[in-house]
């Protein structure tokens, strides 16, 4: 399978108060096309770390990211933002929707702003929100919508812009138990489907039990690295 | 879509949004009505002077300005008044002789300015038959009647049917004496004329210089102030070794107020969005701060840091319009509202008249004012969001996105 996201030699120090911290301490890492990647650890593992460097919103301070074949860890600022917008798509643990725009809104303004024509962003609106199980409410804003529909609506805006993986940020922290397994019964789906590509930080044992490979993360080094078989459900 | 996105994010959090707009529409309304007010001064000294003496322009020979003697009148001064009476746009043609002089009375003299004129002619270019507060204008038939200004009468202690004594030289340059009799008393606003004019009959100073009516200037009424220049234009071509000047030449201290006027109604407003500025800017900060983690969301997710900053312009420019809307329809409804009726100006009215206004003040704002004040709002608006702005595109995606309000 094709590599996806390729870290080689990822160090990141940090220095806020003139004592050096080292949060990365070499990580060397691949990720392929199709994975369902979950990384664990505890906090002060350099975990928040590691996923804002693999998603382009923070540098390295020595290595190279490379996504789809792109070397991102030079890239200047204005860069970065125009290839996470091609190429990653978030999903964060507060959902975080625009809350003056609608569910299919939101998915469409990840497309505005790759300049599609309104024609596209609205079939692919709709469909994306069909499949993630959202069709009925399409002109909700978040405010209306629940904690798992506001969820599948971020799942819904992070696959519009056809990313080449997502990465999601705790996503089944803020939901309650119903709604945390059908978000991912819907993201294994995609998974399965499209071999659309998902690395999770997580501290939630479900996310883990459907996890493909399980990355442990401690003091900056991983630690260990699992594949698990899966059976589809 | 991200106009869309600019609107709804105004409205938000409503209280913060509608206390800004408030601010604003209050200080543009109030800065109308106070511009309304200036102009309307302003244009009320200009009305008065042209209604109370002077007229759209005035005809006189190069040197009488200067030096207003008896001897320097117009040749063919009545046929070139019946001509001009013929000119379309032209209401009224007064031929009027001047002379300097004094007017006596047994209590006191004064300085003054004979005007002759003909009565009938002066009634279609002046207003002051209309301003006679004491018996009448010169419509008498009686025996060299004079109507002289409320102020003048009072420093001269006369009244309707007493005696003055007008002198003034002659042609021969000998002091000519004639004993008029007051029929009427005028006020106007300024109170300086009401002092130092009187008007007779243009024959009577005929009959006392011992010659035929002489015309020492041409008063002319047009249809209205927007014809003068085009008129000027004609009637200088028409007569090229005369004088003739527009109200502005006429009365330079009018045209200065009218021009600094102009200039004033754009400083003041300017003053007031300087200060609704700042106002602008702190409502703008506020909302940049509440929504850190929201741009960095935004910012994550693949929006440029230009297009996060042209948001705030465009959140900043809708709200600053929106007021600036209300603010302008308020004042503008105010204005005209008062126009019609004015404003009672009365309790001040003796401060006002020494500068030749009326105690009715009639507020207006010319509407090319009204597209300059959303230029200012605009330009205002635009200031106010570069902080914003800018404090929005620095923010750090990674750490923003962190951010608990």
């Amino acid at each position: 399978m094709a590599i996806v996201i390729e870290l080689k030699g990822i160090t990141k120090v940090y220095n806020p108060t003139g004592i050096p911290v080292n949060a990365l301490k070499g990580i060397n890492l691949n990720i392929e096309k199709g994975e369902f990647t979950v990384v664990v650890g505890p906090s002060g593992s350099g975990k928040t770390t590691l996923l804002n460097i693999i998603g382009g919103l923070d540098q390295p301070t020595k290595g190279t990211v490379t996504i789809d074949r792109t070397d991102i860890s030079t890239m200047k600022q204005d860069e970065l933002i125009d290839f996470r917008l091609n190429h990653i798509g978030f999903v964060f643990q507060s959902f975080n929707l625009i809350p003056v725009l609608t569910a299919k809104e939101n998915v469409e303004f990840i497309m505005l702003l790759q300049n599609l024509a309104k024609a596209e962003r609205d079939q692919r609106a709709i469909k994306i929100l069909g499949e993630v199980g959202l069709e009925g409410r399409l002109d909700s804003t978040p405010s209306e919508l629940s904690g798992g529909q506001q969820q599948r609506v971020a799942v819904a805006r992070a696959l519009a812009s056809r990313p080449s993986f997502v990465l999601a940020d705790e996503p089944t922290a803020n939901l309650d138990s119903v709604a945390a397994e059908s978000l991912l019964d819907i993201m294994e789906e995609l998974n399965r489907e499209r071999s659309m590509t998902f690395l999770f930080s997580t501290h939630d044992p479900r996310v883990m039990k459907r996890a493909h490979r399980i990355l442990t993360l401690e003091d900056g080094l991983i630690t260990t690295d699992k594949r698990v078989k899966r059976h589809p459900r | 879509m991200l106009l869309s996105i600019a609107w709804r994010n105004i409205w938000r959090n409503k209280k913060r949004s509608i206390v800004m707009l408030t601010a604003i529409a209050l200080g543009l309304c109030g800065g109308l009505f106070a511009t309304g007010m200036m102009v309307g001064m302003a244009e009320s000294m200009v009305n008065t002077a042209i209604d109370r003496y002077i007229g759209h322009f005035e005809i006189h020979t190069t040197s009488f300005k200067a030096n207003p003697l008896v001897n320097d009148y117009i040749p063919g001064g009545d046929s070139i008044a019946s001509s001009l009476k013929a000119m379309v746009g032209v209401v009224g043609v007064s031929a009027r002789t001047i002379i300097e002089g004094m007017a006596s009375s047994p209590a006191s003299n004064s300085g003054v300015q004979i005007v002759g004129i003909i009565s009938r002619d002066e009634s279609l270019v002046t207003t002051d038959a209309k301003r006679v507060v004491e018996g009448e204008f010169l419509n008498s038939v009686g025996r060299y009647p004079v109507v002289i200004g409320k102020k003048l009468a009072e420093k001269l202690d006369v009244r309707v049917h007493s005696k003055l004594v007008l002198s003034f030289a002659g042609r021969d340059g000998s002091i000519i004496y004639g004993s008029f009799r007051v029929v009427g008393i005028f006020e106007t606003e300024s109170t300086l004329f009401d002092k130092s004019t009187l008007f007779v009959r243009r024959t009577d100073l005929a009959g006392l210089l011992g010659g035929p009516a002489l015309v020492h200037e041409i008063a002319v009424r047009l249809v209205n102030a927007e014809l003068v220049p085009q008129m000027l234009a004609s009637v200088k071509a028409m007569y090229p070794t005369l004088a003739i000047d527009g109200w502005k030449d006429i009365a330079p201290e009018l045209k200065l107020t009218a021009e600094m006027t102009d200039v004033s109604m754009l400083f003041f407003l300017a003053i007031i969005l300087f200060g609704l500025l700042f106002g602008i800017t702190n409502t703008m900060l506020m909302s940049v701060l509440d929504r850190v983690r929201e741009f960095g969301v935004l910012m994550a997710i693949g929006m440029k840091r230009k297009r996060v900053f042209w948001l705030i312009i465009v959140e900043t420019v809708f709200l600053s319009l929106t007021g600036a809307i209300v603010g302008v329809v308020v004042g503008a409804v105010l204005i005209d509202v008062t126009n019609h009726t004015g404003i009672n100006l009365s309790i001040v009215a003796e401060g006002l008249t020494s500068y030749g206004i009326g105690a009715m003040l009639y507020p207006s704002i010319p509407a090319t004012m009204y597209v300059g004040l959303g230029v200012l709002v605009i330009l205002t608006a635009l200031c106010a969001a570069i902080y914003p702005g800018i404090k929005a595109t620095k923010l750090n995606p990674a750490s923003s996105i962190r951010t608990y309000v």
